[in-house]
């Protein structure tokens, strides 16, 4: 993976399997975790896979850091559109306005990454670290918190030592850096972010990267957390510095010649995007914002371009960027099975309806069927978002696959 | 005031107690959990109060929670 570059190649070892899932036959595919193509602010000065700033050629390139308190930051976030990048979406200005006033005990940077359709934060922190680290170092510095977690999976070596490199590199004053690595698990790109309304509605944004042992957000006496998502770092960063948002950041995998991360201009279509990562044939069905989003078939999805609100006119996800194009001669169905195994098998084991339902589900579709009854007891149920936002999957891929239940199904919230 | 009903489903072990407490408003699902809590809570009418109280205080899990505002 060392030999590509950001134009793009098309290596002859490629298996156009799915990433991490085994379905039919064909092998899982890796994590498509390189760096394919950059045409953007992200990624400015990186010309080939593997290519690290550094903090001199960081600060060459931008600068030292800038200065901004909380409604500053908030401000650009705003004029960004800035909205989480680790699936859920939460608009980041809403989320920094509400540490307002709060003793923010630490700044977590979330580099889980743990769903493997997944690879843009992994890249952002091999190669560009600092503007990663520069956004983490804004929120600290505004909230007036020392402590800055990075928090990493132990699956992806290079990352944490590219990160480990970055942090011998930085002399922040007023803020001690800390690396935390742990141990791999899938993280939902729903289930990540659940915004819990807490008492008096005063909604606290809680993106943890995985189904939590305990979702609710960290208040009381210890004080607030603030954590986001690596990608909403490095963009925090960029939008400080007055740079416009005008890329996607997208990680396509699945039946393409060449899977990996694509930095792209955001007035490029779903289509332009998959073409340059090379079409091994023409898709049928993609599956868009990972194992948790939403299945759409491609006819639908070709002229849609990228981001948030595109992706939701066409009852696509955008989540963390992901785009699974499925492969063909592989029953759908299938695919559709194995995922739902998946993500039972993801389960944090505690919530009844959830550790019971999720298996139940998969043993439905495994049998043919839609799975609905067990999936409108699941529904709106457990402590996270984890098994709600797996029932909304299955049922946007039964849609797309025709296999909806006539009833019951548009009424969407279930009986919770 | 308002009053919600809320459930920690970390804790309820499906033993069904506030079914028989509140079965008004909750119902068993296929495994015997309670089925009627929404994520955010159920809000409840002034004279649920009494039969939510006693499915929050018998619940040996304490799995269930009362908020009056
Ligand atoms: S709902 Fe499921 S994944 Fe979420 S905390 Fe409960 S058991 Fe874990
Ligand atoms: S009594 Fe408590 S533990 Fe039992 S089903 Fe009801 S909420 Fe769950």
């Amino acid at each position: 993976m060392t030999t590509a570059t950001t134009r793009n190649t098309l290596p002859t070892d490629h298996v156009p399997g799915l990433p991490g899932l085994p379905v039919a036959g064909l092998p899982a595919a890796p994590r498509p975790d390189i760096l394919r193509y950059t045409e953007g602010p992200l990624f400015a000065g990186v010309t080939r896979d593997g290519d690290r700033i550094d903090l001199a050629r960081h600060r060459a390139l931008w600068g030292e850091l800038p200065t901004s308190d909380l409604d500053g930051l908030a401000g650009y976030a705003d004029a960004a559109g800035l909205r989480g990048a680790g699936g859920a979406g939460f608009p980041t200005a809403r989320k920094l306005r509400s540490m307002q006033g709060r003793r923010v005990t630490q700044v977590i940077i979330n580099g889980n990454e743990g769903e493997e359709t997944s690879a843009k934060d992994g890249q952002l922190l091999r190669h560009v670290p600092h503007q990663v680290l520069d956004g983490a170092a804004l929120v600290a510095h505004a909230t007036g918190t020392r402590r800055v977690v990075v928090r990493l999976a132990h699956d992806r070596p290079d990352v944490v030592s590219a990160v480990r490199q970055a942090l011998s590199e930085r002399s922040d004053r007023g803020i001690s850096w800390k690396l935390s690595v742990d141990e791999h698990r899938f993280v939902s790109g729903e289930a990540n972010a659940v915004i819990r309304g807490v008492s008096g509605g005063d909604a606290l944004p809680h993106d943890l990267g995985r189904p939590p042992s305990d979702p609710r957000p960290r208040l009381g006496k210890k004080g607030s957390v603030f954590l986001s998502n690596v990608e909403t770092f490095a963009r925090l960063s960029l939008a400080t510095r007055g740079v416009r948002p005008t890329s996607a950041l997208i990680t396509l995998s699945g039946a393409v010649a060449s899977p990996g991360v694509y930095e792209v201009p955001t007035s490029w279509t779903a289509a332009q995007v998959v073409a340059r990562a090379g079409l091994l044939t023409d898709p049928d069905l993609v599956i868009t914002g990972g194992w948790h989003g939403r299945w759409v078939p491609w006819a639908r999805l070709a002229a849609c371009p990228l981001g948030w609100d595109a992706f939701e006119a066409v009852g696509a996800r955008w989540g963390a960027g992901v785009l699974v194009v499925l492969p063909p001669g592989i029953p759908p169905r299938q695919v559709l099975t194995a995922i739902a195994n998946r993500l039972a098998g993801e389960s944090a084991g505690q919530c009844g309806p959830c550790v019971l339902g999720l298996p139940a589900l998969a043993r439905e579709l495994a049998r043919g069927g839609s799975g609905e009854s067990v999936a409108t007891e699941i529904d709106g149920r457990g402590l996270c978002a984890h098994p709600t936002a797996t029932v909304a999957a299955v049922r946007s891929a039964l849609t797309v696959l025709g296999d909806a239940p006539s009833s019951d199904r548009t009424t969407g919230r279930g009986r919770a | 005031m308002s009053a919600t009903l809320t459930i920690d489903w970390s804790r309820c072990k499906g033993h069904g107690v506030c079914l028989a407490a509140f079965g008004e408003r909750l119902t068993p699902d296929r495994w015997g959990y309670p089925q009627g809590i929404p994520t955010a809570g159920a809000s409840l009418d002034d004279k649920e109060i009494t039969a939510a109280r006693t499915a929050v205080t018998t619940c040996p899990a304490a799995a269930l929670g009362l908020r009056i505002e």
